[in-house]
């Protein structure tokens, strides 16, 4: 399983790239919109891709929107990692194709369960 | 709905359990000066032009990195202490847009470092709660720059 992560911030790609690691993704970590949308056109396609929503340049919902254009990532999941917890926001981002929606700050137990809802079989390793 | 007190106390005292596992205590007196410091906001694009602040210590930010990371060893890089400064700053600004009206968008986090008496200057009304963390003070400011019609009212409650 290949696991694309896109924040800005560094503490949060080094987090969820160990995190991820550790339930047995393979993980690339990107800090914005134009680097994910870079990769996305590459193979392989990632089955998974933690998107940050507020972003310096392109925020999450525009790398969304593009990504969910783009041939070849019809099974891509995307789950929203963000600091929103309006719940307006949180509907349009699920309006908008987002699989699922992490709140931070979150724990490892909030993303098993994003994980498992996504269809991810959770394996920790340590 | 707006930002009061209890609300700001509550909103702190959650995120920062949630991303570091410390839990933020109120504290009695203002912080002493404190060099070098920290301070990371967000702006929110209401009309009011809100802000949420974050004043700490350096050696705060870096506990803070450390805690971010769930690094039992000190997180040594100065760019990830300003990082997780920012991101802080940005989970609590997630966190209290609810409380603040007519907010489309908020900023990233910018971070700025000086030495001295800590924080930007604050314009307008404004809540300014010091707590303690970590055995570090740490300054948490909302605040309303103005507004662009009526100078001064603001979505802030201070009680």
């Amino acid at each position: 399983m290949l696991a694309l992560v896109v924040d800005d911030s560094l503490s949060i790609r080094l987090l969820l790239t160990r995190l991820l690691q550790s339930r047995l993704f393979q993980v690339e970590a990107v800090p914005g919109g134009l680097a994910a949308l870079e990769r996305l056109r590459r193979l392989p396609a990632p089955d998974l891709m933690v998107l940050d929503w507020n972003m310096p340049g392109m925020d999450g919902l525009e790398v969304l929107s593009q990504a969910r254009a783009m041939p070849g990532l019809e099974k891509l999941c995307v789950m929203m990692a963000t600091a929103e917890t309006d719940l307006g926001q949180i509907s349009a981002a699920l309006e908008a194709g987002v699989d699922e929606y992490l709140m931070k700050p979150f724990d490892v137990h909030s993303l098993d369960e994003k994980l498992e809802l996504l269809g991810f079989q959770v394996a920790a390793t340590a | 709905m707006t930002v009061t007190a209890a609300n700001l106390e509550e909103t702190v005292r959650a995120v920062f359990h949630g991303a570091v596992r410390m839990d933020a205590a109120p504290a009695e007196a203002e912080p002493q000066a404190w060099k070098p410091w920290v301070t990371a906001y967000v702006t929110f694009n209401n009309p009011w032009h809100s802000r949420i602040q974050l004043d700490i210590s350096l050696d705060l930010a870096a506990q803070l990195a450390s805690a971010l990371q769930r690094s039992p060893v000190p997180v040594s890089d100065p760019e990830l202490w300003q990082d997780a400064a920012g991101e802080m700053a940005n989970m609590l600004a997630g966190s209290l847009r609810p409380f603040i009206p007519q907010v489309l968008r908020y900023s990233v986090p910018r971070v700025v470092l000086g030495s001295g008496m800590a924080g930007r200057a604050v314009q307008g009304p404004s809540l300014d709660r010091t707590f303690l963390l970590g055995g570090h003070p740490m300054r948490v400011i909302v605040t309303d720059e103005g507004a662009l019609d009526i100078p001064g009212l603001g979505p802030i409650s201070i009680n």
